[in-house]
């Protein structure tokens, strides 16, 4: 069979996703082989997703060649260390969920089978103290991540609070200097061949009809492509993730930014605080059928850390994803293809993961089923993954906080869930997934975090001296701190990285660093 | 509170059965359970020569073993690859090696580039591009390098040996660290009424054997039969077949490599240890053997072989390992590897009591995923032969393949990627250069691949060629390598 290249690609919304897929592709695509035009309205409003991100995001800027102080400088960026949950924990006590691990194994086994059962010993000694990350985030330090995997400087990782709509000027300057035409206009009919319903043009309220080979829907909530064109049926997760509406609000900043993201608990969903360099980024998810609007905003209002900077917006959304992400010659990136509420921060990572996936499997003109089923299969995977670790933290609230939470604590949760939590309950052990986002530092993180014990630990742990591992834990937390004093504080190292003093390494798909 | 096992007893004269008592040994021996060993009246099956993959260097090391100690016990040999033979009509010879190929060329795929180098007949076969085929193939061998700076960081190894002696070696191993060994004939295995599971085991010396834990290395599976356990089936898949085994005469250690050749009525697998060279032929039990393949040999012994897996290896307090849970022809896994991945996968979890239903699921949950890939990369071997047109391979070509397995050659075929799924036991480089090196050129390339100038894809890809030509060439030879190694 020829190969017989695709010749043009039309993206369809201009928010995140749109400008990350139009820089990627733009990047690895010659526009002589390819023209790539993406569609865009300045009437709708974009999502803007993802202000608190993951390690993944400097991967991706590093493969488009970003200069890192320039990306940070045009996006308002600061550096990010983990999330800290406030009110989420046991009898709502804070924790947080670093990107990094905790402690270090101690003859090849888990550090957290020696801090669980110096704990059910009377040690008192909190998880969160034997991770760099978090004594890092909690003292407001930063510094980048070393290279050397024998180095405590490699134990973690950080990502970027940014300007989300600031990162999308970013990214389209970025594409339309490398060959991306931009059109304007609202789509106001999508054009299928009749014979095989691929889509062969999206024709704007202007008239001006665009012609493409393949489309990318990344036209957010409204899937115009892959559900409204082309039909594809969306499977509804809101039974696990009720949360169905928000309320953003962007605030004055306040003394020095913070180096992680806060995830608040409030009665009937949560709040978000994302410290930029110029704002703070604001945000109350809730469950619209345990609290009206009003009150959803009186919380958020009450709750900010300064005045506002402008009108609160609000958003509704459905949790769950598209049976399909690429049907035919559509693939849908972002909002478009699913949506999973912003709780840890996967926005960003999601769009990514379908822009690599496109990458790798860039179709030609036959649009091959082998390489939709690929690409559907490699996404679905992790979307299930990501939703089943998002539903662990409200399925281990506490019921008596309010009747959300009680409702949140008593729903039935999927299978896959269902098991790892009852493997965690029963023993302690962990199985990690083969490929997958969130491995054990995360889940730990959520599950001690939240007051959910193993009834049993590692028996090989129990047979040792308590007090030989309990020497070994508090050297552990002492050169920890010690590792934490000698570094710069966040807003230092910022300022470093601004004026070109200070520069990073290669990032890597890893959550938790290199160690 | 649960606890560690007070005993553990493995029952079995297999060599899983030794890899078993000297991993739960080396493990949690250590924190006190008391290992022992039934050794039964089984007779010591002959095992003849043994492949074995890179992985098993983490027994040795959880074992203490120095891997030159290992070498002498088990009179290994180093393997850097597979050669294949007479495979496909394509590719009529390939090395197939454990390490590396190629390297990332101009931010595009190696595969990528090799495949679209080979459509305009400017590129050499992918073996060309490992350092560990064109060591094989030159009988060269040297340790990796831990500097990825270096073409030599691009090896993986793993060893052939003599499985018997092997045997017979961690066997003294395992009783100079204390392992209690009972050399006696199982006379009645004694139920629990309540739940289905082993009380004790009566031996003929009247000795009875009462552990918390049971390990069944027994060739037949004995103790979970008793539980009513019966191995899956896989004949849909891989055709059941007779498998003869023989010694060749010796004439030295080779090349580092097994050498695996199509034949018309089946496969040959020629394994050369230090002081032996053993071969087995896979043959239907309908079909004679071709005197060419048994000539000059000697200690024929031929049996017939059942390919399946126990659904669920671990069952009360009975847990299968090697031959007992699995059984394969010996393509990408042997008998010890099987047993390796089976113990280790216990040791990493811990065995306790009172039992954990938990583990006990999660335990058959990942094992069993892993058995189904391995399963899945053998029926790829047999898949990706053709131009044979015994009754073997016939019934090969009636075989079925699961959904994931047409999936992953589909993908090749289409777009010359590997689609990975969870739990796979092969590695990535494995999979992808053995479709490389059998399957056909895929249809389509990346638009990246292609957008890159054919003269800078060629003259890295020269690069690449040069500096694995020159490793290989200033690389020492296997014997003498193996020679000096031995005598550390």
């Amino acid at each position: 069979m020829q190969q017989k290249s695709i010749r043009q690609i039309v993206i369809v919304g201009g928010g995140t996703a749109g400008w990350m897929t139009a820089a990627a592709l733009s990047n690895f695509i010659d526009p002589k082989h390819c023209q790539i035009t993406l569609v865009e309205s300045e009437q709708i409003g974009t999502v803007g997703v993802g202000e608190a991100t993951i390690p993944h995001i400097r991967v991706f800027n590093q493969m488009l060649g970003i200069d890192e102080k320039d990306f940070l400088t045009q996006t308002q960026a600061t550096f990010k260390l983990g999330i800290k949950f406030c009110g989420w924990g046991d009898q709502g006590q804070d924790y947080f969920h670093p990107f990094g691990a905790h402690g270090f194994e101690i003859d090849k086994l888990p550090f957290h089978q020696y801090w669980l059962h110096a704990r059910n010993q009377g040690d008192t000694s909190a998880l969160d103290d034997y991770s760099f990350s978090i004594t890092a985030a909690k003292n407001n330090k930063f510094c980048f991540p070393d290279e050397s995997s024998n180095s405590i400087y490699s134990s973690f990782s950080y990502a970027y609070h940014l300007d989300a709509n600031l990162y999308a000027q970013y990214l389209r300057t970025y594409s339309e200097q490398r060959g991306v035409k931009r059109v304007t206009g609202l789509i106001a009919e999508v054009a299928k061949n009749a014979t095989d319903g691929f889509v062969t043009s999206v024709i704007l309220n202007d008239g001006q009809q665009i012609k493409g080979d393949l489309f990318i829907d990344c036209s957010g909530f409204r899937s115009l492509l892959i559900n409204k064109a082309l039909n594809v049926s969306f499977e509804d997760w809101s039974h696990w993730l009720p949360c169905n509406s928000a309320i953003a609000v962007p605030c004055e900043t306040e003394g020095e930014p913070l180096a992680y993201t806060q995830s608040i608990a409030h009665d009937a969903g949560w709040q978000w605080q994302i410290p930029l360099q110029h704002r703070i980024g604001n945000g109350h998810v809730f469950c619209s059928e345990f609290m009206t609007k009003e009150q959803a905003q009186d919380i958020l209002l009450n709750n900010l850390p300064a005045a506002p900077m402008a009108e609160p917006k609000q958003l509704h959304f459905k949790t769950g994803m598209h049976e399909k992400s690429w049907s035919k010659n559509c693939v849908a990136i972002g909002l478009s293809s699913g949506f999973l509420e912003p709780l840890e921060s996967t926005s960003i990572y999601l769009i990514q993961l379908g822009i690599y996936k496109l990458m790798e499997l860039l179709p030609d003109m036959h649009f091959s089923s082998v390489d939709e089923d690929e690409f559907n299969r490699v996404v679905k995977d992790e979307y299930l993954k990501v939703r089943d670790f998002l539903i662990l933290h409200y399925k281990l609230s506490d019921p008596n906080k309010s009747p959300f939470w009680r409702y949140c604590h008593d729903m039935p949760i999927p299978d896959s869930l269902e098991q790892r939590m009852a493997l965690f309950k029963e023993t302690g052990y962990f199985s990690e997934y083969s490929a997958g986002l969130f491995l054990t530092p995360s889940w730990l993180s959520v599950f001690i975090g939240q007051g959910y014990f193993p009834d049993n630990i590692d028996p090989r742990v129990e047979t040792l001296n308590f007090d030989a591992v309990s020497k070994q834990l508090q050297n552990m937390r002492h050169y920890l701190q010690q590792s934490v004093d000698a570094i710069p504080t966040h807003k230092n190292a910022l300022n470093a990285l601004l004026k070109g003093q200070a520069h990073s390494h290669s990032a890597s798909l890893n959550l938790y660093g290199r160690r | 509170m649960s606890h560690l096992p007070n005993n553990i007893v493995v029952m079995g004269n297999s060599i899983s059965a030794w890899i078993s008592s000297a991993a739960l040994l080396a493990s949690v021996g250590k924190y006190g359970v008391k290992v022992s060993h039934c050794v039964l009246d089984e007779p010591a099956t002959a095992l003849g020569n043994m492949s074995v993959r890179p992985e098993f260097m983490d027994f040795l090391r959880l074992i203490g073993m120095p891997e030159p100690e290992f070498m002498r016990s088990s009179q290994a040999t180093f393997k850097l690859a597979n050669y294949f033979r007479h495979w496909n009509s394509e590719t009529d010879e390939f090395y197939h090696a454990f390490g590396e190929f190629g390297t990332g060329m101009a931010n595009v795929q190696f595969s990528q580039a090799h495949a679209r180098l080979q459509q305009i007949g400017v590129s050499q076969a992918v073996d060309t591009y490992s350092l560990g085929a064109q060591m094989a193939k030159s009988a060269k061998f040297c340790h990796p390098k831990p500097d990825p700076t270096s073409v030599l960081s691009s090896l993986s190894y793993g060893w052939n040996i003599d499985a018997d002696a092997y045997r017979d070696s961690l066997k003294h191993f395992c009783i100079s660290r204390g392992l209690e060994v009972i050399e006696d004939a199982l006379e009645e295995l004694e139920l629990t009424t309540s739940e289905l599971s082993i009380k004790n085991v009566a031996l003929k010396s009247k000795q009875i054997l009462t552990a918390d834990l049971y390990i069944d290395c027994t060739e037949k599976g004995l103790l979970m039969q008793a539980l009513e356990q019966k191995p899956h089936s896989w004949q849909q898949q891989i055709p059941s077949c007779n498998v003869a085994t023989m010694e060749l005469p010796f004439t030295g250690p080779d090349a580092p490599l097994t050498t695996i050749s199509a034949k018309q009525d089946g496969w040959l697998i020629d394994i050369t240890t230090q002081q032996k060279r053993c071969r087995q032929y896979y043959f239907a039990g309908a079909t004679a053997i071709d005197p060419t393949i048994t000539q000059d040999s000697k200690n024929i012994v031929i049996r017939q072989q059942h390919y399946g897996c126990m659904l669920e290896p671990w069952v009360a307090n009975c847990i299968a390992i090697g031959n007992a849970a699995l059984t394969l022809p010996g393509f990408c896994v042997s008998e010890v590897d099987v047993s390796w991945l089976g113990i280790r996968q216990l040791i990493d979890q811990c065995p306790r009591f009172p039992l954990a239903k938990q583990l006990i699921r999660e335990y058959n949950r990942l094992v069993q995923q892993r058995y189904q890939r391995l399963k899945d990369v053998t029926c790829l071997h047999l898949h990706l032969a053709d131009g044979h047109q015994g009754l073997l391979w016939q019934q090969v070509g009636q075989s079925e393949l699961s959904a994931d397995l047409v999936h992953k050659i589909k993908l090749y075929q289409s777009r010359g990627k590997l689609a990975l799924f969870d739990e796979e036991v092969i590695s990535v480089n494995e999979q992808m250069s053995l479709l490389m090196g059998l399957a056909h050129t895929p249809k389509q390339l990346d638009l990246m691949v292609q957008q890159v100038p054919i003269g800078q894809l060629q003259n890295i890809q020269q690069k690449i060629e040069q500096a694995i030509q020159h490793a290989a060439q200033t690389a020492p030879h296997h014997a003498a390598y193996l020679k000096a190694f031995c005598s550390q």
